[in-house]
């Protein structure tokens, strides 16, 4: 007990003899030595806060300010043009594709990567970070250069008379190309950082590997995979670049709401743009309250994940 | 169900893991595998658990050739050193995943796994822990849950990797006197995997000490301890002091005098040698026969006294441990050292 009130007093000690008057330090409270003047700290918060908001707040509040200026009206008239509902629907169908398509090859990925050692391995890694490092527009072109008319398998696509760019697979798949290291890249940390253990201990236990695959190893990951599809959720509905080239901007066919924006910019119509850019901005601001939401609510989970 | 084990092998390309492994566990013994990191002990284990194959030779438990057998096929209980208890699952659902995943016509019915998981809660002395999950335990706890985990699918063997590893002294030394009388009441054939000496010298029926994929020795605590077949085993357990001598006859001797040892043991031809001596094998009087020495150091530790000395004619010291309550000889005084046992081996 004694103990335990001395530790809980110890922090104050050093303020209390400036009290007395035996050591003033020049009247200045004294401070730990990795503790930052308040000046300092002051100016580190205001330069990150002022930053923020100028940056990011500030834009952001504008959208939903410009696309509700001229009235509520206004902005719902934004959404009885069909091309605009043409462009939500097939923003969504899009993200409904390619979000299961990177959880399946996600998880292989990852997979393959963290449990396994082979030839390429490091290839393997490098090629899954190539949608980050390369430019989106770049992303589009090699799809136009592959599988338009004039391209590799442009004749082959053509005699079996599938579309690819200029309509919704090519996409799809440039969709797919931007958002692929999301859930990879959310998973490979962590199924490394399990190891085999787990998965060995149910296998003494007599389980099957699949069996193994839905009770141990998926439970395991099942946070960082869930974080890996919002953001890869997020981006597979905000993608402008590589969409922007392939899709050749067939109104009411292959634009997605950012295309369609777009549109709606250039063509001075800036309510009903900034009317579409709020709805698009409103599923990020969902995606990232669930994400907040998942983090709070399960942080005592998420931190026991951790202890071994 | 005992374990036979001829020729295993393991290759890591070029480098061979285990080199030859003979062994014979009998049904309900308790065997330690003792080495240091790298002696190939912890492959041995996984070898026989089925977790990683052998290059070559064989592995019979219960009489059955296991090589081939997938691991769910050899029902082996294996306690791994972190546990590996399922975090997202409670103590009880933990206990019960080997009986939930058997297929529908082997799997016992909820009643009867609900009361298996309690009778095995109360065998590890945690009963109404079955609610938690793994994260509420302490250490000690969550490995005790992983033996019962183990025991539930009633494997024919029960294989611990380095079970006390991860445990503080006091919580370690507490669970190896119960794994001991656990094992006493429930009489699995289990072998544990340690780089401990003082946890397989205390807890084993029979300790294996391996050193470099190769098994050095087999025998009881007390051979193992008392008589090391080789230098290896003479160094890795317990202390010695290792002479310098010649070998002529079978007899060490030390700048031509015979080093005279009550008992002597090992293999060795004439030539040069090591002679292995424990410090408690060492008696000194300050007359008479024997080896004769100068005292180099004395201090006392805890209950005991060691001196050292430096024998005439090396500069090798030697320690001996007494009583504390003896008095101390003087630094630089001389004294007749009798070895009472002692360890021979040709260099």
């Amino acid at each position: 007990m004694s103990d335990a009130s001395f530790a809980l007093e110890a922090p104050e000690k050093p303020a209390a003899p400036s009290a007395t008057g035996q050591l003033t330090l020049g009247g200045r409270k004294p401070r730990l030595p990795t503790e930052e003047s308040p000046a300092v700290r002051r100016t580190l918060i205001g330069v990150a806060v002022g930053f923020l908001l100028l940056f990011l707040l500030a834009p952001l509040i504008t959208v939903f300010s410009e696309a509700l200026r001229h009235g509520l009206g206004a902005f719902l008239e934004a959404f009885a043009d069909p091309d605009g509902w043409a462009a939500i629907r097939l923003t969504l169908l899009v993200a409904a594709i390619a979000v299961p398509c990177n959880l399946v090859f996600g998880v292989a990925a990852a997979w393959a990567i963290a449990k396994f050692e082979f030839r390429g391995k490091a290839f393997l890694i490098t090629l899954i970070d190539l949608p980050f490092s390369v430019s989106p527009v770049v992303a589009g072109l090699i799809y136009v250069l592959l599988y338009a008319d004039h391209g590799l398998f442009g004749p082959l696509l053509k005699e079996a008379h599938i579309r690819v760019i200029f309509a919704i697979p090519g996409v799809v798949m440039a969709t797919i190309f931007v958002t692929f290291p999301f859930i990879a890249r959310e998973l490979i940390p962590l199924m490394e950082e399990l190891g085999n253990t787990d998965e060995e201990a149910a296998l003494t236990l007599g389980a099957s590997p699949w069996r193994i695959f839905w009770t141990v190893t998926l439970p395991n990951t099942k946070w960082a995979l869930l974080y890996g599809v919002l953001l890869c959720n997020a981006r597979a509905m905000g993608e402008f670049g590589a969409v922007s080239v392939v899709s050749g901007h067939i109104r009411g066919l292959t634009t997605t709401m950012p295309l369609h924006i777009e549109i709606l910019y250039n063509e001075y119509q800036f309510t009903a743009a900034f009317a579409v850019a709020s709805l698009l901005a409103s599923l990020a601001l969902v995606t990232l309250g669930i994400k907040s939401y998942l983090e709070h609510k399960y942080a005592g989970e998420l931190a026991a994940g951790h202890r071994h | 169900m005992d374990l036979i084990i001829t020729g295993l092998t393991r290759q890591f390309g070029t480098n061979a893991a285990l080199d030859g492994i003979d062994l014979s566990v009998a049904s309900g013994e308790l065997v330690a595998l003792l080495g240091p990191s790298g002696s190939g002990k912890t492959t041995l284990l996984r070898l026989i658990a089925g977790l990683d194959f052998p290059t070559t030779g064989h592995l019979f438990i219960g009489g059955e050739d296991a090589v081939d057998k997938t691991v769910q096929e050899r029902n082996i209980g294996f306690v791994f050193q972190h546990y590996a208890l399922f975090k997202h699952l409670t103590v009880a659902d933990n206990i019960a995943y080997g009986l939930r995943v058997r297929p529908r016509a082997l799997r016992p019915d909820e009643k009867a796994i609900k009361d298996k998981v309690e009778e095995l809660l109360a065998l590890i002395q945690l009963p109404g822990h079955g609610g938690r999950y793994p994260s509420q335990l302490s250490g000690g706890q969550r490995q005790r849950v992983a033996l019962a985990r183990a025991l539930a699918v009633e494997p024919r063997l029960l294989l611990l990797d380095e079970p006390f590893g991860a445990l503080d002294a006091k919580v370690r030394k507490e669970l190896r006197v119960w794994l001991r009388e656990f094992h006493d009441r429930t009489g699995h054939t289990t072998l544990f995997v340690t780089h401990d000496q003082e946890e397989a010298l205390d807890l084993a029926d029979r300790v294996v000490v391996m050193s470099k994929g190769r098994i050095e020795q087999v025998g009881t605590p007390e051979s193992i301890y008392d008589a090391p077949q080789t230098p290896f085993v003479f160094e890795f357990i317990g202390e010695s002091a290792r002479l310098p001598v010649e070998i002529s006859g079978g007899k060490p001797y030390l700048g031509g005098q015979e080093v005279v040892a009550a008992t002597l043991y090992g293999q060795a031809r004439d030539g040069l040698g090591h002679l292995y001596v424990r410090p408690e094998n060492v008696a000194y009087r300050p007359d008479g026969d024997g080896l004769w020495a100068t005292v180099v150091s004395q201090h006392r530790s805890g209950s005991s006294r060691r001196i050292g000395f430096r024998a005439d004619h090396t500069d090798t010291i030697i320690e001996a441990v007494t009583s504390a309550d003896r008095d101390a000889p003087r630094v630089g005084s001389r004294a007749a050292l009798e070895i009472r046992s002692a360890g021979l081996f040709a260099v």
